[in-house]
């Protein structure tokens, strides 16, 4: 029932019942928007399984063979389907684009990190032989991944919490 | 620039409570809302049919699985009509702070 009148002609003549309204209906969408945020954040376990698919890439590197030709593309499959987990089990498909809401620096420490390991793991592993240590930076990676996706989720939650 | 503009289509509580929930998010399946609103079946399907003959809202569902789940969108109309309705609404609850209903009482 709209009970605002007097909105479309003009404020001036906003009535007490008016102004309850307004703020009711604000609380029903601050509610609303809470439980969308509360629901639209990864569960704990995306960014731990993302971390280790990423491991598992690095890790067919240093074994090497054929491995090498299909872990990396079956990777890229898996992160496909992980994301189809996620909407399938929370019901709700969230734009990953925006995941930078965590704020540039945090995302860019990781993002450099990943760089600095993967140079200097594939220039150990197959400049110097130093076998595994690709294996060594995908691991030391496992756990900066899976904080840097918990980091942009809290962000976007608190984001969403604080605009609701 | 949102353009601040009462709207009626989306001023119904169940409504207003929908496009909140669905501007948090790309797409929802329509039992997630239904759950989280704590709606019928039939509500929501009738909400969301106003939503989407407005333009507001996007229903998907797989058209060779019609027993495949329904998702539901609000498309870039809805999400500035919603912007739009939740500025008049704060300006107006903005308007009567304690101190001026009190004044307005004496």
């Amino acid at each position: 029932m709209i009970t605002l009148s007097g909105m479309e002609s003009g404020w001036g003549s906003t009535s007490r019942t008016d102004v309850e309204d307004a703020r009711r209906a604000l609380d029903d969408a601050a509610v609303a928007r809470q439980r969308g945020a509360a629901r639209a954040v990864s569960p704990w376990w995306y960014h731990v399984a993302t971390g280790l698919v990423l491991f598992c890439v690095f890790l067919s590197f240093s074994v090497g063979g054929g491995v090498v030709f299909f872990v990396p593309p079956l990777g890229a499959v898996a992160v496909i389907v992980l994301g189809v987990l996620v909407r399938r089990v929370r019901g709700v498909e969230v734009d990953r684009t925006r995941d930078l809401r965590g704020g540039w620096g945090p995302n860019m420490c990781y993002y450099g990190l990943f760089l600095v390991l993967t140079g200097v793991g594939a220039y150990l592993e197959f400049g110097a032989q130093w076998r595994w240590s690709m294996a060594v930076a995908g691991a030391l990676l496992l756990v900066p991944t899976i904080m840097i996706g918990r980091h942009n989720d809290l962000a976007k939650r608190r984001e969403r919490g604080a605009r609701a | 620039m949102i353009e601040a503009v009462f709207d009626e289509v989306i001023h119904p509580s169940n409504r207003l409570q929908i496009c909140a929930m669905l501007a948090e998010g790309g797409s929802w399946e329509f039992a997630t809302v239904r759950d989280e609103l704590g709606l019928s079946d039939s509500v929501l399907s009738k909400q969301v049919k106003v939503l989407r003959e407005s333009g507001y809202v996007t229903v998907t569902k797989s058209p060779r699985n019609p027993r495949s789940r329904t998702w539901l969108a609000l498309t870039a109309e809805g999400r500035r009509a919603l912007e739009g309705h939740l500025t008049v609404l704060r300006r107006m609850a903005e308007r009567s702070s304690p101190a001026r209903t009190r004044e307005n009482e004496q």
